[in-house]
């Protein structure tokens, strides 16, 4: 997250007008004669002005960032290492599943996989910023589905069922470079467009 | 692949959806279901089943029958939570009407229930709350990948045959801990108690400082993370800043109430809350629509997807949705049409049954999300406003017995659908971190969810004619509590300018861009301060665990003994239940 002035002053206003917005809403006990003018909706109404003008700021804010390529560049970065380096290290189990034993594939997964797979999910947000929600969306289906698989290769390796395990570490392996695929175009078709 | 020193190895298909996970889910939930509505009329609050379900699971499967399959067992528990889905779903709310009949003799004729109808318009509900949430999947569980505390705990739970030994002592330890704390809190001071902190440091009353007694609720703090804290914020802002700021400039009457926090909750916290969770949820559909249609799209274009074939046979066809949401819709009309038994004209019907099915999407997206990020689900809220909009939509064109009757009976449809919408993402979540396939779930909820509402209807009839619903062998307090509502409502007293208020608070932080903000603050001035601050205690353990001991020991150490904790003070309110029972 980057600290800008812009960042910044929607953050004040947003939550000025909220809790302005949300103290008049508490203000008063129901008038009974009257229910609807239990809230003072002119000061209340004051109060989402600025909190909208917050909203606004922040709309405006993200969407500068996401065309700064210098601040979503390191973190995009990250990202795409993980993720091609998770999908490597699957395509290398898919390789050696028939010198490895179930304790060594659940090792594996556990200890050469999911790490990789937990820092590609943590930073995931910034492909989003980068990229916009299409695409975002369409590498968190090919990386959701890809990690699925991977579960479930673990819960079949955990069962003793090798077939299984051989099946879905396949899958994962097609949907995790699916997903490296889909990021490489994407960041391919914004530098094309840039340049 | 080679043979290791513990694992045998077992050629051919993987295990999944069986006719021994049907029926060991069935019978489990019939189990459950029976256990847990009995309780909801007893005690007030329910449970929820899908923790239980696995470890009875694991124990029917493994133990006895020797099947050895993690997936399986997946699939045996989403049927049995499913099943016990409709446990609160109907005992929250239809006792209502009994409890009415019997209050007030005007009103004498509402024990007359169809129960073949409610039962048809209660597994409406079931079907059309789970079509319209199945097609959020991937964007709350892909995209989004809300944290589903409940859903990791039964993950931890299925996963524990192959997790190794560690992991299986430190899930274990989790239980234990859990379990003899609860054993403690139920005997020295009772459930629902709260420790008055800020009364032993002298805080003012309004602070509100008194930790809900539940060390379940410091696990499920944990495994939301720091994605939890909004929540957190929620109730901060209302005890600690908005009570001291209202008791400074507000008139006297609220000044007065300040200092009675609970009072505060119920009259001016809670209905602005009602209100932010709605605001936040279409400003948050709104926000994500973009999301939305992709995962919709991506449904509906799985075949062309990377995984062709494979990712097509994942999910359920989104056609099929669209059809049994037709389907549903049209016979919710009907229902409410018949239920009005001539007094409803065909058009009130359609108004009715259009806001029903309306609410269902807008309170299903609600209670998927709250119950993702927090694990508590706002369902008597739901609830609440379902019943509210159905008599405010005819009110005044029909009977008041022809106009509670109709309400009831679609919102009791609404009520179930909402809680089928939470029980089925959560089960998905379980689904995703031990590679179920969701299709495969998706169908298990639906071979589970037409059961509950038959075996409820006829326990909720059966004790009535018995005891008597609301009489003191079978207080039925929630339904209580909504016949009380139900009157004021028809007697217009419903506090619609604060949810307005708060809805308009609600939408502006859900459209600020700050993921799923609004629906955390919304259901921090809901729920009780208590509870939100044992929470924060599990959500700053988090914090602080990642920070110093790295999160892998999170994964690995934390996870496993909080899923624990969970299930720990699961097991001992449900023994707490059947003792007080047994002794009633």
């Amino acid at each position: 997250m980057n600290f800008t002035p812009l960042f910044i002053a929607g953050q004040v206003l947003l939550w000025i007008g909220f809790l302005g917005g949300a103290f008049f809403t508490v203000l008063r006990l129901e008038n009974t004669d009257a229910a609807w003018s239990t809230i003072p909706w002119g000061y209340y109404g004051v109060a989402a002005l600025v909190g909208i003008g917050g909203v606004v700021l922040l709309r405006l804010n993200k969407a500068a960032q996401a065309v700064n390529v210098e601040s979503t560049g390191a973190e995009l970065t990250a990202v795409q290492e993980s993720l091609s380096k998770a999908s490597e290290r699957v395509a290398n189990l898919r390789g050696s599943l028939e010198d490895m034993s179930c304790e060594d594939v659940l090792e594996y997964i556990d200890e050469e996989c999911a790490p990789l797979l937990a820092d590609f999910a943590d930073g995931r947000m910034s492909i989003s910023n980068r990229f916009g929600t299409k695409r975002y969306a369409e590498v968190m289906t090919e990386f959701a589905s890809g990690e699925r698989y991977l579960n479930r290769a673990w819960s079949a390796a955990a069962d003793g069922y090798v077939d299984e395990v051989d099946a879905s570490v396949g899958h994962a392996n097609a949907f995790l470079f699916a997903a490296v695929s889909s990021l490489q175009n994407a960041s391919q078709n914004k530098e094309n467009f840039s340049a | 692949m080679k043979q290791g020193p513990s694992i045998s190895h077992i050629r051919g298909e993987y295990p999944e959806f069986t006719w021994v996970a049907i029926f060991v889910g069935w019978a489990i939930g019939v189990l459950l279901t029976i256990s847990v509505a009995y309780a909801s009329l007893m005690l007030g609050f329910s449970i929820e089943g899908s923790e239980l379900a696995a470890i009875l699971g694991w124990g029917v499967l493994r133990g006895v029958m020797r099947r050895t399959s993690i997936v399986e067992n997946n699939i045996n528990q989403t049927i049995a939570s499913a099943v016990n889905g409709a446990s609160s779903g109907i005992m929250f709310s239809v006792p209502a009407l009994l409890i009415l009949s019997a209050k007030d003799p005007k009103f004498a004729s509402l024990a007359e229930i169809n129960q073949p109808l409610l039962i048809l318009a209660a597994i409406t509900g079931c079907i059309l709350g789970l079509c319209f949430v199945i097609p959020l999947r991937k964007q709350m569980i892909d995209f989004d990948r809300l944290a589903y505390p409940g859903g990791i705990a039964v993950a931890t739970i299925l996963k524990s045959p192959g997790a190794g030994v560690q992991k299986a002592i430190l899930l274990l330890g989790g239980v234990a801990i859990a379990g003899v704390v609860q054993v403690i809190v139920l005997s020295s001071v009772g459930s629902d108690s709260n420790l008055p902190v800020g009364d032993a440091l002298g805080l003012p009353p309004m602070l509100n400082m008194a930790f809900y007694v539940s060390i379940m609720t410091i696990g499920v703090g944990y495994l939301s993370g720091k994605g939890g804290f909004w929540f957190g914020a929620g109730g901060f802002i209302c005890y600690f800043l908005l009570s001291p700021l209202l008791s400074g400039f507000a008139a006297d009457d609220v000044v007065a109430m300040t200092a009675d926090p609970s009072k505060m909750r119920v009259e001016l916290y809670r209905p602005a809350g009602i209100g932010m969770l709605i605001g936040a949820a279409i400003g948050g559909i709104v926000a994500a629509l973009p999301m939305i249609l992709s995962a919709i799209g991506s449904l509906q274009g799985a075949k062309d997807r990377s995984g062709g074939d494979i990712a097509k046979k994942d999910e359920l066809p989104i056609w099929m949705l669209y059809l049994m949401i037709a389907v549903g819709s049209i016979l919710m009309i009907s229902i409410a049409w018949y239920v009005g038994a001539g007094e409803l004209s065909i058009g009130l019907a359609l108004l009715m049954a259009v806001l029903g099915v309306a609410w269902i999407w807008v309170a299903g997206v609600i209670v998927a999300e709250c119950i993702g990020r927090t694990n508590w689900s706002p369902l008597s809220g739901m609830t609440l406003i379902a019943v509210t909009l159905l008599i405010f939509s005819i009110k005044g064109s029909t009977d008041t017995l022809t106009t509670i009757r109709v309400s009831m009976i679609v919102g009791a449809a609404v009520c179930l659908a909402v809680s089928q919408a939470s029980d089925i993402m959560l089960d998905l979540k379980s689904g995703y971190l031990v590679g179920g396939v969701p299709r495969r779930q998706q169908i298990a909820q639906f071979v589970g969810t037409w059961l509950g509402p038959i075996i409820v209807v006829w326990l909720m009839m059966l004790l009535h004619e018995q005891r008597g619903m609301g009489s003191e062998s079978l207080p039925a307090p929630q339904a209580e509590a909504l016949a009380t509502t139900i009157e004021s409502i028809v007697s217009g007293d419903v506090p619609a300018y604060r949810y307005t208020a708060g809805a308009g608070m609600g939408l502006m932080l859900a459209l600020s861009g700050l993921g799923g903000i609004g629906v955390l603050v919304g259901l921090g001035f809901y729920m009780p301060f208590g509870i939100v601050l044992t929470y924060t205690i599990g959500n700053i353990l988090r914090v602080l665990s990642d920070k110093f001991m790295g999160k892998q020991f999170g994964y690995e150490v934390g996870v496993p003994i909080a899923a624990g904790l969970i299930v720990g003070e699961a097991l001992v309110n449900v023994g707490d239940a059947v003792i007080q029972i047994f002794l009633n």
